[in-house]
């Protein structure tokens, strides 16, 4: 597979705080990457390292085959990108603002252009108003818009659904896909939303505190063979005893809301509910998660 | 390099606090002029009483050239806030606003974009000091005709109105190299700042020490004196000396450069080496 992006072993302090710690991963043609963790957990760091933005302190950033340190005019022709907030010269319409940041990359005799990108973000209506008068979803698409400017390969999208309301978010996921499906784009969408991500993207990195948890395809890694199983039972005295007994290999424990937790095999599930209904004990609940779901619960 | 000077320029003269200075210079200038109009002649019987029974004084010494150079003076704070407040916002205003994320992330070179930005600073200043002289020379005409115009420095000179217009041009030439070194240095502040008031009032503060050091006549501030950018400030009122010491103009000019130059070069450091998190 044709590899667009490229970083290896990258690290970055800021004074004593480090910021992101030998992180790695590949994207490849055609991809919509995610990149996933909580807040704060160097997520816009690398992003910002791949674009150039901050400097590392160690490794390397390779895009479309090329060191990003040595070749940063021309991969950066490649790219589209929008980090975190939307900003614009809000003093500035729609048009203006596309049309200063287009100039910035070298092209010119843009209007018609301009117009098109407007139209498939739905602004074409607001085209000269001033983007200060716009809502946050507003200036969220004409951010989609100036990523497309110069019909880049790689579009880069950092935390993209981040104040929008649920319509927003919706909308904000179906110009993901269809920037992908339609225009062949490759993405890489940073999010701290694990549903998010599992709705649009195809392949994805985890990291928390800098350091990369898991990374791989989306479907693989949600199909982890370990599941995170809570369980509310009738009488949790009774069926805490029966479980230890018949399940030796697997550590139950209660917590403080009276549920019996366990980490087990997807398989056994079924066994679990089974001895518990023919030993009399009513199953009033019975919850699984994968472990990724269960890394997310915990740190976001 | 031509269109981000001409992207610079257009995002500048869009935005309403670029024209404040050029309110501020027609409110500076009126007020002088109006001021001297009501009340010049009872400030100038005040100025040379203690000479009147040395010299006769004829004809009317309030007239637009003296009332122009009176305006000058205005280049040692009034300019320097005006220049400071667009100057210092270059840089630090867009990163303050986010907007750096999105030009940095364009295939521009960081060298260029902040060169641009400099020199659109500068040309600002230079058009700052332009609509002074305009206004302070084309206004006092509806006020005053030319005359001869007396200056009191070490000495009393008294220049010929015929040997005067040249003057002026060449001291406000002088005016503009002078506020291109204050431009350069709030410049030079925006350049390390992510908000437009820190460059504004670290610039103000150094140029307020300075001119108390440069003005201090004691020991050592005798030897930094010579370096510092605030003992040249007003050396525009050199151009009305008789005659005109041109070695310290060449002297003070040659420093002058040498600010503007080494401020845009450590501004240039810093911006190419920056982190930009904001």
């Amino acid at each position: 597979m044709d590899k667009i992006l490229e970083v290896q072993h990258l690290e970055k302090s800021f004074g004593a705080v480090k910021a992101v710690r030998d992180v790695s991963f590949t994207v490849y043609r055609g991809d919509i990457y995610g990149f996933l963790g909580p807040n704060g957990s160097g997520k816009s760091t690398t992003i910002r390292m791949v674009l150039n933005l901050i400097k590392p302190d160690g490794g390397e950033v390779l895009l479309f085959g090329k060191r990003l340190s040595e070749n940063r005019h021309e991969v950066l022709s490649r790219i589209g990108a929008l980090i975190e907030r939307p900003d614009f010269y809000t003093y500035l319409t729609a048009y203006q603002n596309l049309d200063i940041l287009a100039r910035y990359s070298g092209i010119r005799h843009q209007r018609e252009k301009i117009m098109e990108l407007l139209k498939i973000v739905h602004l074409d209506d607001r085209a000269h108003d001033k983007v200060k008068t716009f809502s946050q979803g507003m200036k969220q698409r004409l951010g989609i818009a100036q990523t497309l400017l110069h019909d880049p390969d790689l579009i880069i999208l950092d935390e993209p659904v981040n104040g929008l309301d649920p319509q927003g978010i919706k909308d904000m996921r179906e110009m993901i896909v269809k920037l992908n499906r339609e225009m062949n784009k490759t993405l890489i969408v940073s999010s701290h939303i694990l549903r998010e991500m599992e709705l649009i993207s195809n392949r994805m990195i985890v990291i928390s505190k800098g350091k990369v948890v898991v990374e791989g395809e989306v479907r693989k890694l949600l199909e982890s063979d370990n599941q995170q199983l809570t369980l509310v039972a009738t009488d949790t005295d009774k069926a805490m005893q029966l479980l230890s007994l018949t399940f030796p290999n697997l550590h139950f424990e209660r917590n403080k809301l009276d549920e019996l937790q366990a980490s087990l095999p997807t398989t056994e599930i079924p066994h679990v509910n089974e001895v518990l209904v023919k030993a009399g004990i009513g199953v009033k609940q019975l919850i699984t998660r994968n472990n990724l779901e269960d890394f997310f619960l915990q740190n976001t | 390099m031509g269109t981000l000077i001409k992207l610079e320029f257009g995002k500048l003269f869009r935005r309403g606090v670029t024209y404040v200075g050029f309110i501020a210079i027609l409110l500076i200038v009126l007020i002088i002029q109006i001021g001297m109009y009501v009340e010049g002649q009872k400030l100038l019987d005040f100025l040379v009483k203690s000479m009147a029974d040395v010299f006769v004084f004829e004809g009317n010494l309030i007239n637009s050239y003296s009332v122009s150079y009176i305006i000058m003076n205005s280049l040692w704070l009034h300019i320097p806030i005006l220049v400071a407040i667009v100057a210092g916002d270059m840089v630090s205003g867009e990163a303050g606003r986010g907007t750096f994320r999105l030009l940095l992330t364009r295939p521009v070179s960081r060298t260029k974009l902040l060169t641009a930005k400099y020199l659109t600073a500068q040309a600002y200043t230079s058009m700052l000091v332009v609509f002074l002289m305009i206004l302070s020379l084309g206004l006092g005409r509806l006020f005053w005709e030319p005359g001869d115009m007396m200056v009191l420095m070490n000495t009393i000179n008294i220049l010929d109105m015929n040997d005067i217009w040249w003057r002026f041009i060449v001291a406000f030439g002088y005016g503009v190299m002078s506020m291109w070194v204050v431009a350069g240095l709030a410049f030079l502040f925006s350049s390390m700042a992510t908000n437009s008031l820190m460059p504004i009032v670290s610039s103000m503060s150094v140029l307020i020490l300075f001119t108390i050091l440069s003005n201090f006549s004691l020991g050592i501030f005798e030897v930094i004196k010579p370096f510092l950018f605030t003992t040249y400030l007003s050396g525009w009122q050199l151009f009305f000396d008789d005659p005109i010491d041109w070695n310290l103009i060449l002297k003070a000019s040659l420093v002058l450069i040498g600010h503007i130059t080494v401020f845009y070069l450590i501004a240039l450091r810093i911006f190419v080496k920056k982190d930009i998190t904001t």
